[in-house]
Formats: C-alpha cells, sequence, structure tokens
C-alpha cells in the first residue's frame, strides 16, 4: 500500500515542488496512470515512491508518504534512463543477474535461451552488449527484469521509448502476464491510448507544471535561404559515399524519413553523415543534428548561456538551470536551438519519442517551416507517425521491412 | 562444471598495474608501457580507440599536468630550475619533477589497463569465472569497467555533441568544457546507477565497513600526500602503506564472509589457480618486507638502470613469470 498526505518534493537546487502537494491512496491490485505535460513532475513522483525504498532523490520531501515497498518487491523502469550492463555477452549478463536478483520460486525461465525465445530476441543473443543499439539496450532493460522474476509493484516511468512498435506489444504482454500474477502498475507515459488498449487503470493521478516552460521559437525567424549551388554539389559528393542515400535526392525543401526498426542502424547512418560533411573543411554545407540523447547536447549551466551568439534572440527562460528541464521540454528546447541555427542540413534522430501530441505539433510545425525556407530534413523513427505528422514529409524509407 | 582458467588474466592485470604504483622508477614504467603496447596489439581491436595513437593528442595536458605537481610537491633537494613570474620565484626541484612523472605515467597506466581490459576478447568470461566465488569484487570489478566504458562513451558523446551542434571549440577551451560536461552527465545518471545496484543481492554486505573504508582510505591518501609535500619519512610510508593493504584485505575478508551461501558456485577453482594467487600473495609480502616505495629524488636514480635494487628485479621477475603463466592459458 502506497498512501500519501499532502506529499511533494523540492530539489536542492530549487525553492519550489517538483509538483504539487499530492494527497491519496494506492492499494494494492490498482493500476495507477501518472499523467500531466512536460515538466509537471511525473518522474520525481515516482522516485519519491521509489525513494522511500531506495534512495534516488537528493532534496527535501514534505508532507506524508506511507509505504510498504521493500527493494526486492519493486522493479522500477525509468525509460530514459541509459543501461548498464556488467557483461560482454548476453548469457552471462542474463545468468548473473538471474542469480543475484532472482531466486526460487518467483523465478520465470531456467536459463537464458528459454527467456530470449519466449520475448524473441533469439537474434540478439550473439551480440555483444557494447555493440547494441540505443532501442536495443532500451529493449533489454525490460526483457531481462521481467524474465528473471515476478514483482509485486511496477513502477514505469516512459519505459517505451526508443523501443519500436512489435517489441512494444510484445513486452505489453509479458507486463500483462505479471499483471495476471497480481502486479500493480503505477506507470507515467504520454502514450495514453496504447496503455488504455492493455490495461484497466483503477487510479488517475494529474500533474500540473510548477515552472513556466513553453516552445516558444517564433516561425518567422525561419526565413528563405538563397541556396547556393556549391552546396548542391557538397551534397551529391556525399550521396556517393553512403550507398544508401545514392537514389534520394538531396536538395533544398525536401523532407526524409527513415522509419525501420531497433537496430538497424538510424542513429551510426546519421552519425555518419554528420561526420562526413564535418570532416570536409571544405565543404560549404552547414549541417546540424538533434541527438536521440539531446541531454547530452546541452554543455552550459543556463537556457540563455546555450543560446549565447545567438545577439538576435532573447531568450525567455534565459535563467533556468538546463538540467532542470524535463526528458521532453529537454529535446523541444535543443530542437529550437539548432533550428535557430538555420542549417542546411537538419538530421533529427528519433525526434518524437518521449515527446506528447502538443510538442509534436510544435516540431512538426517548425520543421514544416524550415523546410520551407529552404532546408534538408533527414528525420528517423523507430515508432510510426501519425497521417498529420507525415502530411509534409517528401519521401520515406522503410528499412528492415517494417 | 566448467573450469575457468581466467584467474591469471587479472592478477596479471592487477601486478601490472601494482608495479608502477610501488615502484618509482622510469625503467619499470617503461616496462608496463612497453607491454601495454604488446598486449594492446595482439587483442582484438575491432571497433576500439588504440590509447597508444591517442597518447599525443593528450601530451599538452600531460605536460600542464606535470607542471602542476612539479609545483605542488617538494621532494628532494636537487634544484632543476626555476621559474619567476612577477617578483615570485617559483623552485622546481628534481625529486618533484621525478613524482609528477611517476604520478602521470601511473595515470597513463591506469588508464590504458583499463581500456585494455574492456577490449580484452575474453573479458565476459573473466568475470563469469568470480561468479559464486567472490560475488562482490566481480560486481565492484564489473562495475568499474562499466563505469570506465560510460566515461569513453560520454568522450565520443562530447565529440558528437559538438559536431552537432556545430561548435567550434579551441584547444584550450575544449578540456576544461569536456571536464564540466563530464562531471555533469556523469552524476546525472548516478541515481540510475545506484539503483541498479541496490536490486543485486549482497546478502548481509557491510555497508557500514564500506563507508568508514573509503573515509578512511581518502584520509591515508590525503595524509599520504601531505608528507610527501614537506618531507618524506620511509617509516611512516611503510606505515601508510601496510595500513593501506590490511584495509583492501580486511574488506575482503568482510565480503567474502558476508557472501553465506546465497551464490551458486558455477566454476571450479584448479590446484594452479591457487597457485597464482598463491605467488600473487608472495609478491606483495615481498614488497612489505623489501621496504615499500622507493625513494628518488633525482634524475639519476630514477632514470638509471643502475639504480634497480634486487628486490625491484625480483619484483620484474614475478611479474614475468605471472605474465607467462598468463599467456600459456590464454
Amino acid at each position: 500500500m502506497i498512501q500519501t498526505k499532502k506529499l511533494t518534493f523540492t530539489y536542492r537546487e530549487f525553492s519550489k515542488g517538483a509538483f504539487e502537494p499530492q494527497t491519496w491512496k494506492i492499494l494494492p491490485h490498482e493500476h495507477t496512470w501518472v499523467h500531466g505535460p512536460h515538466g509537471s513532475g511525473k518522474s520525481t513522483l515516482l522516485k519519491v515512491i521509489i525513494n522511500s525504498a531506495v534512495p534516488l532523490l537528493s532534496g527535501s520531501q514534505s508532507g506524508d508518504l506511507i509505504s510498504d515497498l521493500k527493494d526486492e518487491d519493486v522493479f522500477y523502469e525509468h525509460g530514459h534512463q541509459p543501461g548498464i550492463f556488467h557483461f560482454e555477452s548476453l548469457h552471462d549478463e542474463w545468468m548473473f543477474c538471474q542469480q543475484t536478483w532472482g531466486g526460487q520460486p518467483l523465478n520465470r525461465f531456467s536459463n537464458a535461451d528459454d527467456a530470449f525465445k519466449a520475448f524473441h530476441i533469439d537474434h540478439l543473443a550473439s551480440k555483444k552488449t557494447s555493440e547494441l543499439s540505443r532501442g536495443e539496450q532500451h529493449l533489454l532493460k525490460l526483457v531481462i527484469p521481467l524474465s528473471l522474476r515476478w514483482y509485486p509493484w511496477m513502477i514505469l516511468d516512459e519505459p517505451f521509448v526508443f523501443i519500436d512498435l512489435p517489441k512494444q506489444d510484445m513486452i505489453f504482454s509479458h507486463i500483462k502476464y505479471h499483471v495476471e500474477q497480481g502486479s500493480t502498475l503505477i506507470v507515467a507515459d504520454h502514450a495514453k491510448k496504447s496503455w488504455h488498449q492493455h490495461i484497466d487503470f483503477f487510479n488517475s493521478i494529474a500533474l500540473t507544471p510548477q515552472f513556466e516552460y513553453q516552445p516558444w521559437l517564433d516561425i518567422a525567424l525561419l526565413k528563405t535561404k538563397n541556396t547556393d549551388p556549391k552546396k548542391i554539389t557538397a551534397l551529391h559528393d556525399i550521396k556517393k559515399t553512403m550507398k544508401f542515400i545514392e537514389s534520394v535526392a538531396l536538395k533544398p525543401k525536401t523532407w526524409l524519413l527513415l522509419e525501420g526498426p531497433n537496430g538497424i542502424g538510424k542513429t551510426q547512418f546519421c552519425m555518419a553523415l554528420l561526420s562526413n560533411l564535418c570532416k570536409n573543411k571544405q565543404s560549404p554545407v552547414q549541417v546540424r543534428m538533434l541527438m536521440d540523447q539531446t541531454r547530452l547536447m546541452y554543455f552550459s549551466q543556463t537556457l540563455g548561456q546555450e543560446w549565447e551568439g545567438h545577439s538576435t534572440i532573447s531568450h525567455p527562460y534565459a535563467q533556468r538551470p538546463s538540467n532542470a528541464l524535463s526528458e521532453g521540454e529537454c529535446k523541444i528546447e535543443m530542437l529550437q536551438r539548432v533550428l535557430a541555427d538555420q542549417p542546411d542540413l537538419l538530421l533529427v534522430d528519433d525526434l518524437f519519442e518521449g515527446l506528447n501530441t502538443l510538442y509534436r505539433t510544435y516540431a512538426c510545425q517548425w520543421l514544416k517551416a524550415y523546410k520551407n525556407a529552404g532546408g534538408i530534413i533527414v528525420h528517423t523513427t523507430s515508432s510510426p507517425l501519425s497521417d498529420k505528422e507525415r502530411r509534409h514529409i517528401d519521401n520515406t524509407f522503410h528499412l528492415g521491412g517494417m | 562444471m566448467i573450469q575457468s582458467p581466467y584467474l591469471p588474466t587479472l592478477v596479471f592485470y592487477c601486478t601490472l598495474m601494482m608495479l608502477c604504483v610501488i615502484h618509482v622508477h622510469a625503467v619499470i614504467h617503461a616496462l608496463v608501457l612497453l607491454t601495454l603496447v604488446v598486449l594492446e596489439r595482439s587483442l582484438d581491436k575491432k571497433g576500439a580507440t588504440s590509447f597508444y595513437s591517442s597518447m599525443p593528442q593528450n601530451s599538452l595536458w600531460l605536460l600542464a599536468l606535470m607542471l602542476f605537481y612539479g609545483l605542488f610537491l617538494k621532494i628532494g633537494e636537487e634544484p632543476f630550475f626555476s621559474l619567476s613570474f612577477y617578483g615570485f620565484t617559483f623552485d622546481i626541484l628534481q625529486g618533484s619533477i621525478v613524482y609528477a612523472l611517476h604520478f602521470i605515467l601511473m595515470f597513463i597506466i591506469f588508464l590504458w589497463i583499463s581500456l585494455v581490459i574492456s577490449i580484452e576478447k575474453k573479458l565476459d568470461r573473466l568475470q563469469v569465472y568470480f561468479d559464486g566465488k567472490l560475488f562482490p569484487i566481480t560486481l565492484i570489478w564489473n562495475g568499474t569497467i562499466g563505469h570506465v566504458r560510460q566515461l569513453f562513451n560520454l568522450k565520443s558523446s562530447f565529440e558528437v555533441a559538438l559536431k552537432a551542434r556545430g561548435q567550434k571549440v579551441s584547444v584550450f577551451r575544449k578540456w576544461p568544457l569536456y571536464l564540466s560536461y563530464m562531471t555533469r552527465h556523469y552524476i546525472s545518471r548516478l541515481d540510475g546507477y545506484v539503483y541498479s545496484y541496490t536490486r543485486f543481492k549482497m546478502g548481509t554486505m557491510p555497508d557500514n565497513s564500506l563507508k568508514w573504508g573509503g573515509v578512511f582510505l581518502c584520509c591515508v591518501l590525503f595524509f599520504l600526500i601531505w608528507i610527501t609535500k614537506t618531507k618524506w619519512d620511509p617509516k611512516l610510508n611503510i606505515f601508510l602503506h601496510i595500513s593501506l593493504l590490511m584495509l583492501i584485505g580486511l574488506q575482503l575478508f568482510v565480503y567474502l564472509k558476508s557472501q553465506g551461501k546465497a551464490f551458486r558456485i558455477v566454476k571450479k577453482w584448479l590446484l594452479v589457480d591457487y597457485l597464482i594467487l598463491f605467488v600473487f600473495a608472495l609478491y606483495w609480502l615481498f614488497w612489505i618486507m623489501g621496504g615499500a616505495m622507493f625513494y628518488r629524488s633525482d634524475f639519476k636514480s630514477f632514470f638509471f638502470i643502475t639504480s634497480l635494487t634486487s628486490f625491484q628485479w625480483i619484483s620484474v621477475l614475478v611479474v614475468c613469470m605471472v605474465g607467462s603463466l598468463y599467456h600459456l592459458k590464454r
């Protein structure tokens, strides 16, 4: 049982609580849906709940939290947190985890091969953990604990980011198995529809943002560019070295979408394109990329410092610390930053992962304006886009039979 | 029952690290560095960065570090040169440069060994060896390698982020920027790691002994640096090193004791494994009896091969022996 009374949490760096005071009670088998816009404190709330069993946060907690959660009873997964693997071979990793986390009579599978077969990831068994793609790593972060044992409580914070749709369905079937065995779910995610299709939620906790932040870049700033013929030639030269892109017209006012499952090489493709263009110092093509791990693109303490050099743009949240942004805010803020540079070519890797509908709409509008101003967009995705989002895409490439 | 021959690998790397910690001599460092060059070339380097080739890139930073050490440490009496700066004069002694070189080479060797271990083909097998025998040690060992990898990954993320944002920074600005970037992003990830470690069943692992052991270790290290800065007392030095050893031994004992029967023994220890451990322990014993670290206060004793004592030659011999065993078992 978890019960709260006027519970809130204030990070050490701030004077204001990360979420509004919470008063509710969750009993076993009452699945709970935590929702709210980006920056409303969903992840922090889940961490506070876990904090009673495992210390995860530094700051001050006010109000009451009564919880009988023990660390071995909880499976906590934060989708944006990178996984750490202790072994190079997946078999060894699984065996190691089995001996340390598992234990009779709760063991689900007796050996790694059976577990991998049940989760349809036999093809990954031969791969080294250091060679896994980001999506595959995220998948294994779920597969290994779920295949080891049963957990009375499962606290999941956007667990499916970077995981492709077929694998999400497969994981859902295993989560349902745990629920049938008596697990209680507490979930925070923006993909409400897919969760409500599979699970009947009993409670709903709605959160509202405590710190003001809205996407703010003025679309009018993305002015029409004059295309330099030299740039077209440079892009043509790049095409020769990139086998895949040979059949694609990389010309201004184009938006390309690369769609494919995890591990097909989408990120590697973007990286290769980026380094190929950056390596050639004579190349007139200006290129920017929005990395999938957007948080790793921040260098400075405050958002104002991140925008140094753009004297014409006044940042409305210049004083806000960059590490105080939520995952979604982090992504949308950096998209604005790279767009403001008005590059010739913009690579966006898994842009929509972890973004809610509002932020996705903002992103689409900006990319459309950038494209119309003469920009080229190469966009990758693991999960399908809606028809509305596809409207302005000129070419879609399906990789790996997706 | 799988018989595992991977203890020699681990012992070999540990011995290499210890050798450069305890022997303040250019020849010993050169020997270890040479071994690492050979090792790195003999390993499967598919997808791995060559540490050897990245050395010249980092030379500027290492030079700055050496100057810092040179100014900070005051060892020996033989002067090397003087720096005059707006009326202030800094005397840099030969002993300071010797220890600066020693510490920098130690730093390079530790980093390099971490990298070599991470590209070692049999790494995964090496860790499985300890499964059920020395579980917490395995966890720390694996975790350390995992974290070293994370640091390497953060370096490549930093390089990609610079390109992705079109940032051009000078060499002088790049290193401070990277250090602040690495610290910030690494700390932000720690929460998740702490959680993943607490999920491992540690039996009755004594958290307090770890905590106090860590505090003790930090105090001892600080004390050691402070002592070396002012004056060098060989007796005190021996005492400090023995206390460090005792601390490591105590921790190991407590770990083993706390394991209980929670973990299944899946690997068998062979007679030769016990023999290697015995040789390893003997090496340490020799070192303690031989008078701990060697005091070098001038260039002559640091660089010249004639200043190597018989005990140091024995140490090198032991390493060669362990190295041969390691290669025999590969």
